[in-house]
């Protein structure tokens, strides 16, 4: 998912550092004495979104690798640039980015590239995602993606009888106090740039083009009641009713509000939107790298996308995976347009990180969404 | 003798309170004199941050010092009145009555924070209550997403911490110096100001500073019922995220718990002041 959710924690590591401390004091107090347990098992260090490690682990899969992971949530993708530099490099095996972050990560030299040859079921996966330019750099491919997403306007069918069309007509005077927005600051700029200043490469704007995309999401802001922390919140927020459409959104809302007894639909915007696409990274100097592979392998595999797709109803990037979902989970993306996705929404990457002519860099992007949460 | 060994009993808790306190402090006071760019990290000099805090966040800043003083200006009143009714007006009740300030401590504090979502909301517990009442026609959408669910939120989060301290000032007024007062002619108003505030103004000094310090840090609670409303916290967070901006957020963090000290040393005059008249 490329959204923040909430802070990031360095402690995780040091508290991960402390019980291997602990594992190998043990462990040579043990020395000399006699065993008659197996050797242990490969044990994985996994940093991604809660869920993201589910179609490794909801069977027997591990075991019959005799793998075990030690997973550590993130709250943003920031939070794996954060754990990788904060000293993870070394001890963590695989890390879930967005495919926005991988040129980052590939230029702070924080993960490896992949060797295809040992991830047999890549070849299952659709070309759009796996041609994806974020994350094949200088020919290379740095990582695996397993799932996808776009940011449609979410809405409550029983509120909201003329759909807007436009990310515009939110300005409309019959939305407002309506409108709940998503506290994604990639996602929010992204779809910003794109109805304020046009440009069909949202990621590469100038100062100009990022006062305009500010000055639109502060409007878009007047409009909403509510600048929601986390997809669970947005969504609650309409199940509740607080609000009735979103600004930036999340095609899975739909369970998520199903869920909680409201029915809503979406709709892709004429201006578009973004799209995500996120993936199983091994990171560099991983101490377990046979078993990442096995890992990455097996999250694209038919059997860990249908449980992605079925448990977590989340988009998936398998073809044979697709075919054997039940229709109504199927129906939930666009799986049989999937080649026309880009008319909807766009695979945007990241804006520069350095500068480069002039172009706003992901620091300016930040420093300018203040602006608007200040607002 | 005595005094040198009497150092040494104090040691482990001073070396604990270095460690975790004044270190980590320290390291956040030389960190804001320094800048990233573009993710690395420049350890030359600069007051870059704290022009940055002063020019871009003052306003933010004003806004939660304004948030946090008001919710515990509010936070302490009610502790004192709670803490008044436990110590004076019904003792036998007091013991109870603490038990049940004590046991919203373990309700967790985002379940306090989704409680009073399910309260305040459009379809929440108040506004489906006067709809059915038929005092309003339709829901007031200002009680969520808005400063006062932020300020009743963290009231209710905060209040034992605002009890506790004041009850146990209370405590160490005896009954013989409340009945001196009344015997010598003093009226309920002249033994509450005259007597009672000054003996316990420790106790209120520190319920104040707990609250004002819990609401002041606080980013999560203005995200899940403020709705649009960012307080200082909130942007502090994503430096140490998002923004990989560890000095700037540093110097944030510094400048705040300088307006903090100045309100609650401002407040502590004011409750000194108050018990000289």
């Amino acid at each position: 998912m490329g959204s923040n959710k909430s802070s990031s924690s360095g402690f995780a590591l040091t508290r991960r550092h402390f019980t291997q401390a602990i594992a190998a004091t043990a462990a040579a107090g043990a020395v000399g004495l006699p065993s008659t347990r197996a050797q242990a098992a490969t044990s994985i260090n996994f940093v991604g979104w809660q869920g993201y490690d589910d179609p490794v682990a909801f069977d027997d899969f591990l075991k019959s690798k005799d793998i075990t992971l030690n997973t550590t949530y993130i709250g943003n993708n920031d939070e794996i640039v954060a754990k990788l530099r904060g000293g993870g490099v070394g001890t963590i095996d695989i890390v879930t980015p967005y495919m926005g972050y991988i040129p980052l990560l590939v230029k702070l030299d924080l993960i490896q590239p992949i060797d295809v040859s040992r991830v047999p079921n890549l070849e299952k996966v659709m070309p759009i995602f796996r041609n994806d330019p974020n994350i094949n750099v200088d020919g290379k491919l740095y990582g695996i993606p397993f799932t996808w997403g776009g940011g449609p306007m979410v809405y409550d069918p029983a509120v909201i009888t003329n759909v807007p069309t436009s990310w515009k007509d939110l300005l409309k005077p019959e939305f407002t106090g309506k409108v709940g927005m998503m506290d994604d600051p990639l996602g929010n700029m992204m779809i910003g740039a794109l109805v304020a200043t046009g440009t069909s490469t949202p990621t590469k704007i100038t100062a100009a083009q990022l006062e305009q995309t500010i000055d639109f999401l502060i409007e878009v802001k007047k409009q909403s009641r509510v600048v929601a922390a986390s997809w669970g919140d947005l969504s609650d927020s309409i199940a509740r009713g607080d609000v009735a459409l979103t600004f930036n959104g999340w095609e899975t809302m739909v369970k998520f509000c199903g869920d909680k007894g409201k029915v809503v639909q979406y709709t892709y915007p004429i201006e578009r939107t973004n799209a995500w696409l996120d993936n199983y990274c091994i990171a560099k100097d991983a101490p377990n790298l046979d078993a990442a592979y096995e890992l990455c392998n097996r999250v694209i595999s038919v059997e860990g996308q249908k449980r992605l797709a079925e448990v977590a109803i989340q988009a998936i990037v398998n073809s044979d995976a697709v075919a054997a979902l039940p229709a109504d989970i199927r129906s939930l993306y666009p799986y049989d347009d999937i080649a026309n996705y880009g008319k909807k929404a766009g695979f945007f990457g990241f804006p520069p990180v350095e500068p480069e002519g002039d172009l706003t860099t992901f620091s300016d992007w930040l420093k300018a969404y203040e602006r608007f949460k200040t607002a | 003798m005595e005094s040198r060994s009497n150092y040494w009993l104090v040691a482990p808790s001073a070396l604990i309170f270095c460690a975790l306190f004044i270190a980590p402090m320290a390291f956040f006071a030389v960190l804001s004199f320094w800048q990233v760019e573009y993710f690395e990290l420049s350890t030359e000099p600069t007051l870059a941050n704290y022009r940055d805090v002063f020019a871009n966040y003052w306003r933010v800043m004003g806004f939660t010092v304004v948030v946090a003083t008001a919710t515990a200006l509010l936070t302490t009143a009610l502790g004192f009145v709670f803490s008044f009714l436990a110590r004076f007006r019904a003792v036998e009740w007091a013991q109870a009555l603490l038990f049940i300030v004590l046991i919203t401590l373990f309700g967790g504090y985002l379940m306090k924070i989704y409680a009073w979502k399910t309260i305040l909301g459009n379809e929440g517990v108040l506004n489906s209550a006067l709809l059915a009442l038929g005092v309003i026609s339709s829901p007031i959408t200002s009680l969520l997403y808005s400063p006062q669910a932020v300020v009743v939120t963290l009231m209710h989060f905060s209040l034992p911490f605002a009890v506790l301290p004041i009850y146990a000032s209370m405590r160490g007024i005896a009954d013989s110096e409340v009945e001196a007062a009344r015997d010598l002619g003093a009226g309920r108003w002249p033994i509450l100001s005259t007597v009672i505030v000054p003996r316990c103004q420790s106790g209120i000094v520190a319920a104040f500073s707990f609250v004002f310090l819990i609401v002041g840090g606080d980013y999560v609670t203005p995200l899940l019922v403020g709705g649009k409303l960012t307080m200082i916290g909130n942007l502090i967070a994503p430096q140490f995220g998002a923004q990989f901006n560890w000095p700037l957020g540093a110097a944030m963090s510094i400048v705040m718990l300088a307006a903090a000290v100045i309100v609650i040393y401002l407040f502590r005059l004011l409750v000194a002041l108050w018990s000289r008249q």
